[in-house]
């Protein structure tokens, strides 16, 4: 039973170079090093093109299963190392394929070390056949179900069949920050794994309005970032106090304006946490056209009061889709837990869809809300999920 | 924070009671020194056996049962699904009719609702608009086939009481119905005519006793298709070895609570009279759904508020109580029993209930009317 020794990372999209590539594979290293922590017999070996996790004996698939975690991996594959010894190298081939499903072959080599007396033709020319000889196999050089590849380098022959795809996406932290709307249901956790798949480290707001909204929303939140600490190791969790905010919008906005209003007041105080943490951008969970305060016209009378960059990864998904995601990220069985984020109490039966910037501005005069606003700030409470 | 107040405040003692101390010691005492087997033949075995006869000795004494015996289970939950299904199984060739209430628990009603698909049939006889049922709806109900008649002591939303004494001596013309009470709510609050009653349901985690354990009292001379087959314990009706230190801890629970029954309910009424004349004074805010011959419950509407948002006021505020009330709008079905009232089913939906026990304290009630009242003005409904 042949035991691979190593898995080998590709990463990167087209194009990555230089100074840019230099990052991106540190961060990717680093990362890849904090996913697999738990294991300190598996060791990541970061090379200028690829990434190598040394397996140590330890099973190949479950370290497979992990890394397909970590995002600014484009595919992982098994590899076996061997002898540079041509006999050597053709029976390992033989074995490796032969757990693997699939009737058509191809074989490609790579020849790094010029020491070696074969060139990577010949090479090819000597395991095709051998593999042909087993009466199992035939080639396909377009499309094969197996590719067998012999890289030949310094430390010995390295061979490689079977490949996973990765998560795709940049190693996160590489984008840089951003602040996610984060409300427990079930669209804002899909918008922060999106957001952490592109390379982009989040930190989380959420609006809490005691006693209209229950404790039970914030377990929720803390188990739903206890689940996006497998793609973001440490996430930190603002909880701003938005009572006030919503007592005074109840008392002093008509009621088809509330939600409008409401959301313009959350993304002043994203906003401004998204200053105060040097985050460029905002983002949330926000879709088109699902409820009457994400039409694009609604879009547009919100996102005035913000200069920053609103990011909206789920802006034109469906929603069975966001649901697929959410289930993949095991987030959706804790976002339907019945704890709603905004009481039934402010929720007008008849909101506007097509609000009008003049009037919203109009009734934002009649409360000093920017009062409120550096109220609901200075009492934030934060709190850390995942490692140290 | 409404003001200063860091000690917990809980007024929901018809959902669980906290465990009197001498059940937890004592618990962990027997548990720990007499942890044989009760039904092995060995020394050691046949001690604990003993202690075990004891504790059921104690229990019947207790409730003064000259003809019961006693049935461990793990809960009322467990001794209710036994009491219906065990008898409506056993009984069978005299008849496949059972009667209950509308406003039982959802473990007898459950329990109903699956005994009706597998060929038995249940009449549900509604209570009145004062929540209690009349024994002419009873009577009306009654057939042949009757063989079992399951009503509740004390129902656990509203604290109101049932006719039982009427109904368990109408009965007794009725040589083939037997009476089920879910006594769960009632035990330690009122007298029942346990003696004569065929089966009774008692939870001993609402009388200060441990979670996890349920006695269903059932007279000599009746049998029960047994529900946990095994090894035979309980006489066969419930199988499963039995934990002797809960059940001397049940006993203790049951002792203590049934000694004092006057004393305590005279106590605990000195401590809420107060509050529930002050809920009927405040006519504009608040309908009172119960009476006060029960002074350990009071159930409450709220008029211009939504109970889960007040509820939670008062949990932050450290004040425990229970509603029907739901946050989401997925779960606001209303209170089931006020709903079989016939009540406003807005008011229905927006209920709560205050369950008191011997614990509880006048300053307790003050500060719960100081934080009542702050609501009322400042939360929006």
């Amino acid at each position: 039973m042949i035991n691979y020794d190593h898995v080998m990372v590709r990463f990167g999209e087209l194009g990555t170079k230089g100074k840019n590539k230099k990052d991106f594979i540190r961060l990717l290293g680093q990362n890849i090093r904090r996913r697999l922590k738990e294991y300190p017999d598996l060791v990541v070996e970061v090379r200028y093109d690829h990434i190598y996790v040394k397996l140590n004996g330890h099973e190949a698939k479950e370290v497979i299963e992990m890394l397909q975690d970590v995002s600014g991996i484009q595919t992982l594959s098994l590899v076996y190392r061997c002898e540079k010894d041509i006999d050597v190298i053709i029976k390992s081939t033989l074995e490796l394929i032969s757990h693997q499903e699939g009737h058509t072959f191809k074989v490609k080599s790579k020849r790094s070390d010029k020491s070696f007396p074969l060139t990577s033709d010949e090479i090819v020319r000597k395991v095709a056949p051998a593999i042909l000889k087993t009466d199992k196999y035939k080639v396909d050089i377009h499309n094969p179900d197996i590719l067998a590849s012999i890289e030949i380098r310094d430390e010995g022959a390295y061979i490689f069949t079977e490949s996973f795809p990765g998560a795709g996406g940049y190693p996160l932290g590489v984008a840089g920050k951003g602040m996610l709307m984060l409300s427990g249901g079930i669209d804002s956790p899909v918008a922060a794994y999106l957001m952490m798949k592109r390379g982009v480290k989040i930190e989380c707001i959420h609006f809490a309005s005691p006693p209209y909204t229950n404790e039970g929303v914030i377990y929720k939140l803390e188990d739903i970032l206890t689940k996006l600490n497998v793609y973001q190791p440490r996430i930190r969790l603002h909880i701003v106090p938005f009572t006030k905010l919503q007592e005074a919008i109840y008392d002093h906005v008509p009621e088809s304006y509330c939600i409008t209003i409401m959301r313009r007041m959350m993304y002043r105080l994203a906003t401004k946490l998204a200053y105060n943490r040097n985050c460029p951008v905002i983002a949330n969970g926000e879709s088109i056209g699902q409820v009457a305060s994400q039409t694009l016209q609604s879009m547009k009378v919100i996102n005035e009061v913000t200069d920053l960059p609103v990011i909206r990864p789920l802006a034109t998904m469906d929603k069975i889709d966001i649901i697929k995601i959410a289930k993949k990220i095991d987030t959706f069985d804790i976002s339907i837990r019945p704890f709603e984020d905004c009481c039934t109490i402010f929720t007008p039966k008849r909101p506007k869809t097509m609000p009008h910037l003049d009037s919203v501005e109009e009734f934002e005069k009649t409360f000093d809300y920017e009062a409120l606003i550096k109220e609901a700030i200075e009492n934030i409470e934060v709190r850390y999920f995942g490692e140290e | 924070m409404v003001g200063d107040n860091n000690k917990v405040i809980y007024f929901d003692h018809a959902a669980t009671t906290s465990p009197m101390p001498e059940v937890v010691s004592l618990y962990t005492e027997v548990a720990t020194k007499y942890y044989a087997n009760s039904s092995s033949a060995h020394k050691l075995g046949l001690d604990n056996s003993r202690l075990l006869n004891k504790a059921r000795e104690d229990i019947l004494k207790a409730f003064n049962l000259h003809n019961h015996e006693v049935i461990f289970t793990s809960g009322a939950t467990e001794a209710n699904n036994l009491a219906l299904k065990g008898y409506m199984e056993r009984y069978q060739n005299r008849g496949k009719h059972l009667i209950i209430s509308n406003i039982e628990h959802p473990s007898i009603l459950n329990t109903a609702d699956h005994l009706s698909k597998y060929g038995y049939d249940v009449t549900i006889v509604p209570v009145s608009s004062d929540g209690k049922v009349k024994l002419e709806n009873i009577k009306k109900a009654i057939r042949e086939d009757t063989v079992l008649i399951s009503i509740m002591g004390i129902n656990n939303e509203t604290g109101i009481i049932q006719p039982i004494h009427e109904i368990a001596t109408f009965i007794k013309q009725f040589p083939k119905i037997a009476l089920h009470v879910d006594a769960v709510q009632a035990v330690g609050k009122i007298n029942l005519p346990y003696n004569d009653i065929d089966l009774i349901t008692v939870s001993l985690h609402k009388i200060g006793g441990l979670k996890g354990t349920g006695l269903l009292l059932k007279k000599k001379n009746i049998e029960l298709t047994a529900m946990n087959d095994g090894g035979g314990q309980e006489k066969g009706y419930r199988s499963g070895t039995n934990d002797l230190a809960m059940a001397m801890t049940d006993a203790i629970a049951i002792k203590n609570t049934l000694t004092y029954i006057e004393q305590n309910k005279e106590y605990v009424a000195s401590v809420t009279k107060p509050l529930y004349d002050y809920f009927l004074s405040k006519k504009d805010d608040v309908v009172v759904n119960s009476t006060f011959d029960n002074p350990y419950t009071i159930n409450i509407s709220l008029l211009h508020k939504k109970a889960s948002v007040f509820a939670e006021f008062l949990s932050v505020n450290n004040i425990m109580v229970s509603t029907h009330s739901a946050c989401s709008s997925k779960l606001d079905i209303g209170s089931p029993t006020l709903l079989a009232m016939g009540k406003n089913p807005t008011l229905a939906k927006n209920s709560m209930r205050l369950s008191f026990s011997i614990t509880n304290t006048k300053e307790e009630v003050a500060r719960f009317i100081e934080v009542f009242e702050y609501g009322l003005k400042e939360i929006r409904g």
